[in-house]
């Protein structure tokens, strides 16, 4: 404390030039700051500690949209606090509420410190009904899991062949370790994890634009400020994916865009809209179509795209609806090509072509009756008028009307589409849909056009180094896969599963119950992790990976920003926690692929950062982040990749589900449907939002975070909850035939009534009782192979009068309420 | 301890008792501190000066505090 | 002279809880005490909306609206003239703190406050890490605390930990005696209003609601006087001719 006795009223004078140095001087990524000897006395009689501090310019990894490049500042050997800093291109600044809580989360008990193996098992006798919430760990060696994990591998090789051994990767560090797990298992032959999550609308939309794994590439964020409508469809974008760059959004809006949001709950986000449509869960596709028919109806599509860059003109025979090909009849063209008419006159469509190419209409080419794609379309939107589906949907047919106008009438604009669609079983006809409606509306490849909830960024472009093309990788396996490939050996037997980055057991799987019975079937389970999650609670070998501020890394700007980031070590790894490179290089080196991985990280940094031309190392390095010019800001500019070149409005090689056929987006639905046959008995529909406050499971454990939100609750219609007898914030049980959790209910009049809500990422620990993946559901479409977490129906009652929840009702006003994991091992 | 979660700024009249919970089981006189909360308001509002609200309190806050080196001191008040 | 205030634009408050959290951060903020709260203006709870959900197709009349609040830096600040020991003073720049070593924790000011900002250590104050956190010095047990406008960053040039670390461009700090300030320029052409006006506080935090302004787009933690234009990237001027 400093003298008080005359600091009273005095005058408060700058304290020298320390502040000139904070964070952004000179080029070097680390900043050690002088400081005027010991800390400033303020007036307020406490010690300042501005100016003292040695800052690391690193990068916050999640699977967020942020990828923020943040000042660590340490004191005393001790991470003091987060700030952000800006990237090479300053206009992506950015923060958030989790970067900052690092300085909580990196000491969190939590954490993971040593190897450990559980008690109960070994290679021979694995013991795998062991696992669970009563296994107990003991520490072990580092040498001692990776000549353990080896030996396993090996030995499952020659007994079941290398592809029984599963590499999981999941999405919790957004480094470049990955692509050596990747190169290891490739090398090794192991079975490889496929997306089966998110992946729904891409799907959809890829199939008719050539474009889009996830969601589609979209403009990068500092061009929505064109925007002049944005539509966002089924995201709180400003909760999650959004919020580090929601100033790109706002300042669209306060441009004077059109802000319409889309959800069947009034989000932060709806609350910034000009227009909400609170569509019921399940309709999306009808609601788009009603907007393809107001557009249709007041003839406000862009006729030279749908010329120019679709196949609206194309036509479609109307014996066998198939497009009329240019080898069918005396067209000059060859197979692939599709015909238009032109002046009365077939003719071969070539990509990117401006022709006066007739839009509508019935025309006959050498004796074929043909109509166009586009006729096609539009009667296929005259059955979905907005007065139609109004009631189905929910929405007000005038404010569909409205809707659709702003988007086809206003300028560029666009449809940020999300991942929650594809989190109902057929999602993937959203995906479809609405890459149709923005070609009605012309809105590819323009600024101000947008795609997606998220921008593009950039990634690492490293070529084979993660497959390498000298050997021959095993096969893989989408996740929701898994069961039955452990289960019932379909379509391979898998006897292990390595895992890192992914809390799979805990939150990141649906149907809880389901995959904890197919894990029983593995002889070992190995999973590195940076905490103790219920994942690592599942495992036979623990392998604690530092956090991400204790190992370097070249950090993709994936769906976030297109820059590239270097994570600076702030520090040593804690405990015995060793990156995973190191452990993957252990491992290869015990397999006899010690050959094929540089010796350090660093090195193997180096080497992926010199095949990538549009980056370099050294800038890279020193700067902390490098924008990667090569990523265009505006998407869409050329010839599309399907194969006539265009966007293909009509697909008449369209796969089918459940005898729909979707050559055009036909609408169909799995639990949402209104007689769905369990519509009676769990009469809620059941979804996990994102929150603001995890990312994932990640973040879990932050205690400020959780003196804001400390609990798992289910946001319900008062109406509901009161048909039930349900009081506000009263304890209740969530119910369906997979499982049952037990939550406090949160009167929320935002929630549509019929639909009911737990925010996803809190782990089991923090639940009265059960988890809300005990009522998820594995099962998947056939065209969108993607877990349905949205199409969940439950039913909600009071919980049962004994049940304990003394975890938050009894003396815990500190946060992080529930009982901290065993971490084991000291 | 406060609240992340309250909603709204409190209306007066209960914004009075939940100055009275404030003070409950202070050290010093809960209220004395009661009144000059209120009357500092009403000092905020002009509907009291400076002076007048010094002068009001002086020798109160000098018996239960034996000092009164608040701001609102008039030029030339007198201490005795 | 210098005068500093706070402009938050409601309009773009996310509600993101950033600036909460920057907050404890920052000011090494006991856990379970917060000195800057988003409220939620709406609902009963965080992050629920006032009115009904739509019914047969109807608009509905929910609304919603964040209200992140601090202590509001009164002009006619009556902590401060309650507390008995000078301990809660105002600075010659406006900003109100209060001089810990001075303060007997009689919860005057508390009871003063009609913003219920400030806060008191009825414990020993907890931290996590325990060594506490940001770049000033934790408060002891038994006195009253609450938000500084970050006075020891603004005393080295530097924006309040909040106005950094917002997301949303929707905080603003400034002087508001210098006619070109952003905040000066917000106050002057945008609709604000301040809490509970009625009491005659005079505060120094103004709210915008109604139209959006631009923000402050930020790409450097100095405060806005620190810079030299050059150094304002993205600054907008304030739009001319009112709000109406």
């Amino acid at each position: 404390m400093g003298d008080s006795e005359d600091v009273g009223r005095r005058d408060v004078l700058k304290a020298g030039g320390a502040a000139a140095a904070l964070g952004l001087g000179g080029g070097g990524y680390l900043n050690a700051l002088a400081s005027g000897g010991d800390g400033a006395s303020t007036a307020t009689g406490l010690e300042s500690f501005v100016g003292q501090n040695e800052v690391t310019q690193t990068v916050c990894s999640p699977n967020c949209r942020g990828k923020c490049p943040i000042d660590v500042h340490v004191r005393d050997g001790q991470i003091k606090k987060i700030e952000p800093h800006p990237p090479e291109d300053e206009q992506y600044k950015r923060a958030c509420v989790l970067g900052l809580s690092h300085t909580q989360r990196v000491y969190d008990p939590t954490r993971l410190k040593y190897p450990m193996k559980r008690a109960d098992w070994s290679p021979d006798e694995p013991n795998p009904t062991g696992r669970g919430p009563e296994a107990e760990f003991e520490r072990i060696s580092w040498d001692e899991a990776l000549d353990l994990v080896a030996d396993k591998m090996q030995s499952l090789k020659s007994e079941y062949g290398a592809e029984s051994v599963l590499f999981h990767e999941g999405s919790g560090n957004y480094g470049q370790t990955g692509k050596s797990f990747k190169r290891l298992a490739s090398l090794f032959g192991a079975t490889q994890s496929a997306w089966g999550i998110d992946t729904n609308v891409g799907k959809g939309f890829n199939r008719i634009t050539g474009h889009g794994a996830f969601l589609p590439p979209t403009n990068e964020s500092e061009d929505w400020e064109n925007a002049n409508t944005i539509i966002v469809w089924g995201s709180d974008i400003f909760s999650s994916q959004f919020q580090m760059d929601a100033s790109k959004v706002l300042d669209a809006v306060e441009n004077g865009a059109k802000l319409v949001v889309v959800d069947p709950v009034y989000t932060t986000t709806a609350s910034k809209a000009d227009l909400w449509l609170p569509v019921k869960p399940g309709k999306d596709v009808y609601l788009i179509l009603a907007m393809m028919h107001t557009v249709f109806e007041e003839e406000t599509y862009d006729t030279d795209f749908l010329r120019s860059r679709t196949t609206a003109p194309a036509l479609v025979r109307t014996d066998t609806g198939e497009l009329l090909r240019a080898a069918d009849v005396s067209v000059d063209g060859r197979d692939d090509q599709v015909v238009a008419i032109e002046d009365g006159e077939p003719v071969a469509l070539e990509p990117e072509t401006e022709g006066d190419y007739a839009l509508f209409g019935e025309y006959t080419v050498d004796g074929v009756e043909c109509v166009t794609s586009l006729t096609k379309l539009r009667d296929h939107a005259a059955d979905h008028a907005p007065a139609a589906v109004a009631e189905k949907t929910g929405v007000d047919a005038d404010n569909i009307r409205t809707a659709a106008r702003w988007l086809a009438t206003r300028g560029p604009g666009g449809i940020a589409s999300s991942y929650a669609l594809g989190r109902y079983t057929h999602g993937h006809i959203f995906g479809q849909a609405y890459a149709i409606m923005l070609a009605m509306t012309g809105d590819y490849g323009n600024h101000g056009n947008i795609h997606a909830h998220h921008p593009g960024g950039t990634t690492l472009a490293a070529g084979d180094w993660a497959a390498p093309s000298d050997v021959d990788p095993g096969p893989s396996l989408i996740f929701p896969e898994y069961p039955d490939a452990m289960i019932d050996g379909d379509p391979h037997e898998i006897r292990a599963v390595y895992s890192i980055e992914s809390n799979m057991m805990g939150n990141q799987f649906p149907d809880r119950q389901r995959y904890q019975n197919a894990i029983e079937n593995l002889e070992m389970y190995v999973v590195a992790d940076m905490h103790h999650t219920d994942t690592v609670q599942q495992a036979d070998i623990v392998l604690p990976v530092p956090h991400w501020f204790e190992q370097e890394d070249i950090i993709s700007g994936w769906g976030s920003h297109p820059h590239l980031g270097y994570r600076h070590r702030v520090q040593e790894p804690l405990w015995e926690t060793r990156d995973d490179y190191e452990a993957i290089r252990g491992l290869a080196e015990r397999l006899g692929f010690g050959d094929r991985f540089p010796e350090t990280k660093r090195e193997m940094l180096r080497e992926l950062a010199s095949r990538d031309d549009a980056i370099d190392f050294e800038t890279l390095y020193e700067q902390g982040t490098q924008r990667k010019e090569t990523t265009p800001v505006v998407k869409y500019t050329d010839e599309f990749p399907t194969e006539t070149g265009r966007i293909e409005l009509y697909d008449d090689d369209a796969p089918s589900e459940e005898g729909v056929s979707f050559e055009l987006p036909r609408p169909l639905e799995d639990r949402t449907a209104d007689d769905h046959e369990q519509a009676d008995e769990y009469p809620l529909m059941f979804m996990q939002k994102h929150s603001r406050f995890r990312i994932h499971s990640q973040y879990e454990m932050v205690n400020w975070s959780r003196e804001i939100n400390p609990e798992p609750q289910l946001d319900i219609h008062p109406r509901d909850a009161k048909a039930r007898g349900i009081e506000d914030d009263e304890y209740v049980r969530v119910y369906n035939d997979r499982g049952e959790m037990v939550v406090k209910a949160k009167y929320n009049e935002a929630f549509q009534p019929g639909l009911v809500n737990t925010d996803q990422g809190w782990w089991a620990r923090d639940f009265v009782e059960g988890h809300l993946n005990d009522l998820t559901h594995n099962e998947t479409s056939d065209v969108g192979r993607c877990m349905a977490f949205y199409d969940v129906r439950v039913a909600v009652e009071p919980a049962p009068e004994d049940v304990d929840t003394s975890m938050y009702t009894e003396g815990n006003p500190k946060g992080s309420g529930a009982a901290t994991p065993h971490t084991g091992g000291d | 301890m406060n609240d992340p979660q309250q909603p709204t700024l409190t209306p007066l009249p209960e914004w009075e008792s939940e100055a009275m919970d404030i003070l409950d089981g202070v050290d010093y006189d809960a209220e004395l501190g009661l009144q000059m909360a209120r009357d500092a308001i009403r000092v905020s509002n002009g509907e009291l000066t400076d002076a007048e609200f010094h002068e009001k309190y002086h020798e109160d806050v000098l018996a239960e505090f034996g000092e009164d080196n608040r701001p609102t001191e008039p030029e030339g008040f007198d201490d005795g | 002279m210098t005068n500093y205030g706070l402009v938050i634009d409601q309009e773009r408050c996310i509600g993101c809880q950033a600036c909460a959290v920057s907050c404890k951060q920052e000011n090494n903020v006991p856990m379970g005490q917060f000195w800057n709260r988003v409220l939620t203006e709406g609902g009963d709870k965080l992050d629920t909306p006032a009115g009904g959900y739509p019914e047969d197709g109807d608009d509905g009349t929910l609304d919603m609206h964040y209200q992140p609040t601090a202590c509001q830096h009164c002009e006619n600040a009556p902590c401060v003239k309650v507390c008995p020991v000078n301990a809660t003073y105002t600075r010659d720049d406006g900003i109100v703190e209060i001089d810990y070593d001075k303060c007997i924790g009689c919860r005057y000011c508390m009871a003063a406050c009609p913003y219920n900002a400030r806060v008191f250590n009825w414990d020993e104050p907890e931290h996590v890490p325990e060594e506490g956190t940001g770049d000033v010095e934790a408060r002891p047990q038994g006195v009253v605390e609450k938000c500084t406008f970050c006075s020891h960053r603004v005393d080295e040039g530097l924006d309040p930990a909040c106005v950094v670390n917002c997301p949303a461009d929707a905080r603003i700090f400034g002087d508001l005696d210098e006619e070109t300030s952003t905040v000066s320029k917000y106050v002057n052409n945008y609709e604000t209003d301040r809490l509970l006006e009625d009491r005659g506080t005079d505060p120094k935090t103004y709210y915008i609601r109604g139209e959006m302004s631009p923000g402050r787009p930020q790409t450097s933690d100095k405060l806005e006087s620190e810079l030299d234009d050059d150094a304002m990237p993205g600054v907008p001027a304030a739009k001319s001719g009112g709000d109406d």
